[in-house]
């Protein structure tokens, strides 16, 4: 079980997270949802200590969890300068020297000898998701996975979390998709104002949806009646 | 014809500030290295055929050739790409060649020179991106030096020129030391890049902290140069401290640059910032007055490293 208790970050003095509480099974994909804004990124880079200074709590399996521990693809990966997608998964795979590189690029088919420089944006994802995979984590943070992907990819990344998933992983994920948070996730915490309002189970996910319209339509309703008024 | 390429002159000219901006150290030692080759090359080239003249033209206008990246914005914007390319190749190898012209007389090979560099910009080009430098330069290379990997990608042709330079160490008994002193200023350039997280929990922290990694840097320095030293020893043994003196600098700048690194890390920030003390360092290597100086700051640098490490990884 990962338990996350009274994180708090900031910006120097902006309180971006106010004492967020967490908890996600082992086996779990926790989906974290919320506006642009809302402190989805800034969640995870806190877990991962990047960043923003912050304080709380992080534990797996009842034991502290280092942030070194943690695997995290962020939304726009980054790769050393003139490194080959085959080095990148060579190093990241350092510690856990079992991963066969070749056979998880069998899914994505990346041209894994070219520099990364030459990677369009999906494949840097890609290549950035099978790092975080090389490295053996247990806990993943996953900050809009499916953005830049193609349909084909998607596929792809839908069916290895659920392997993950098999594999008894816990995954944060964040994504704008409603159909994606509907497919992959089993619970969603949606993040607002510094605060996670409301998580949803599985079974939920109607209410999740009625739940986002309606906060939709509140903020909106008094703009359209602004926007439709004669000039 | 001559129109576009005044245009295209101007638009290099006022081009140059940024472009010495951005060639950061290796640009700016380049320069004095340069001047070593040339200098150097003149000399060996006193009994060399005339015809090596116009080939070291050739091939400078070939290498330039591919790896500018700017052939498709000079077609777009309308220049006479294969001329624009010619006259610019064939002005900076005359530039290059007329040391030697002058040491050699052998003025007849200037227009051969000027020709055969013209030519070059005609060259089709390739249109997918690649390292200039053959893989064999890496391939031999432990991927956990990933940071000699990739810069040997980026100055491979000027560390593998210095290189050379070190089997010369029986001509001189200071060669060897003049060459591991040049190194030494290469190397904060080899370390101008910060990795991603994955990459530094898998190498660094699970690899055995930075003092292993400094020390496997250090191994490699020790692996390339075993051939330089040798011949250093053989030919002048009486100078052996010469060696280590070299071998100490390169050290001082290998700790520098990683604790550097490392020290100064920020997450977003993909470079590292060149700053006062790196300059620093690279002048102690000329002036070893700043030795103390240089000192006093890796100590800081090693202590606000392992902070580092301690905030961003350890519970």
């Amino acid at each position: 079980m990962l338990d996350i208790s009274n994180l708090t970050a900031s910006y120097g003095n902006t309180l971006i997270l106010d004492a967020i509480n967490l908890k996600a099974a082992a086996g779990e994909i926790h989906g974290v949802l919320g506006g642009n804004g809302a402190g989805k990124t800034t969640f995870f880079k806190a877990l991962c200590r990047l960043g923003p200074s912050f304080s709380g709590a992080v534990s797996w399996e009842g034991t502290t969890l280092s942030p070194a521990e943690i695997g995290y693809l962020p939304a726009e990966p980054y790769f050393y300068p003139y490194q080959t997608g085959q080095e990148y998964l060579e190093l990241c795979s350092h510690r856990s020297p079992g991963f066969p590189i070749d056979k998880w690029n069998g899914l994505f088919q990346l041209p894994l000898k070219g520099l990364t420089e030459t990677y369009s944006t999906g494949m840097r994802k890609k290549l950035a998701l099978l790092g975080i995979l090389a490295g053996g984590y247990q806990v993943l943070l996953l900050d809009e996975p499916f953005g830049g992907l193609d349909l084909e990819s998607t596929e792809i990344l839908y069916e290895i979390l659920e392997e993950l998933k098999r594999n008894g992983l816990c995954l944060l994920l964040s994504s704008h998709i409603m159909a994606t948070v509907r497919k992959v996730c089993d619970r969603v915490s949606y993040l607002s104002e510094g605060q996670i309002q409301q998580t949803f189970d599985k079974v939920d996910f109607p209410a999740l949806e009625q739940f986002i319209k309606t906060k939709v339509h509140d903020r909106t309703k008094a703009a359209w009646a602004e926007i439709r008024k004669p000039l | 014809m001559m129109t576009s390429f005044g245009g295209y002159l101007r638009f290099r000219i006022r081009q140059l500030g940024r472009i010495l901006y951005s060639a950061g150290w290796p640009g700016v030692v380049a320069l004095p290295l340069l001047l070593v080759f040339a200098l150097q090359g003149v000399e060996a080239m006193g009994g060399a055929p005339g015809w090596s003249i116009p080939l070291i033209a050739v091939l400078l206008s070939i290498s330039w050739h591919y790896r500018r990246k700017d052939h498709l914005f000079l077609k777009r914007t309308g220049f006479a790409v294969g001329w624009i390319l010619g006259l610019e190749y064939a002005m900076v190898s005359t530039l290059v060649v007329l040391p030697l012209l002058i040491y050699s007389g052998n003025w007849p090979m200037l227009p051969v020179a000027i020709l055969g560099s013209l030519a070059c910009g005609f060259l089709p080009v390739r249109t997918v991106q690649a390292s200039f430098n053959p893989a064999f330069i890496v391939n031999w290379l432990p991927v956990t030096l990933f940071e000699w990997r990739s810069a040997l990608r980026r100055y491979g042709v000027l560390f593998a020129l210095l290189w050379l330079l070190s089997l010369t160490a029986p001509y001189g008994m200071a060669v060897l030391l003049i060459v591991l002193l040049l190194w030494a200023s290469l190397i904060p350039s080899v370390f101008e890049y910060q990795e991603p997280r994955e990459v530094t929990i898998a190498v660094i922290l699970n690899g055995g902290g930075l003092w292993q990694h400094g020390l496997r840097h250090f191994a490699l320095q020790l692996v390339v140069f075993v051939p330089g030293l040798a011949l250093h020893l053989a030919f002048h043994p009486q100078y052996w401290y010469l060696a280590l003196i070299g071998l100490g600098f390169i050290a001082l700048m290998l700790a520098f640059s990683i604790a550097y690194k490392y020290a100064t890390w920020h997450p977003g920030r993909q470079r590292v910032i060149q700053s006062l003390p790196v300059t620093l360092a690279y002048f102690s290597l000329f002036f070893p007055l700043l030795l103390p100086v240089v000192g006093f700051y890796l100590l800081r640098f090693v202590k606000r490293a392992r902070d580092h490490f301690k905030m961003a990884y350890h519970a």
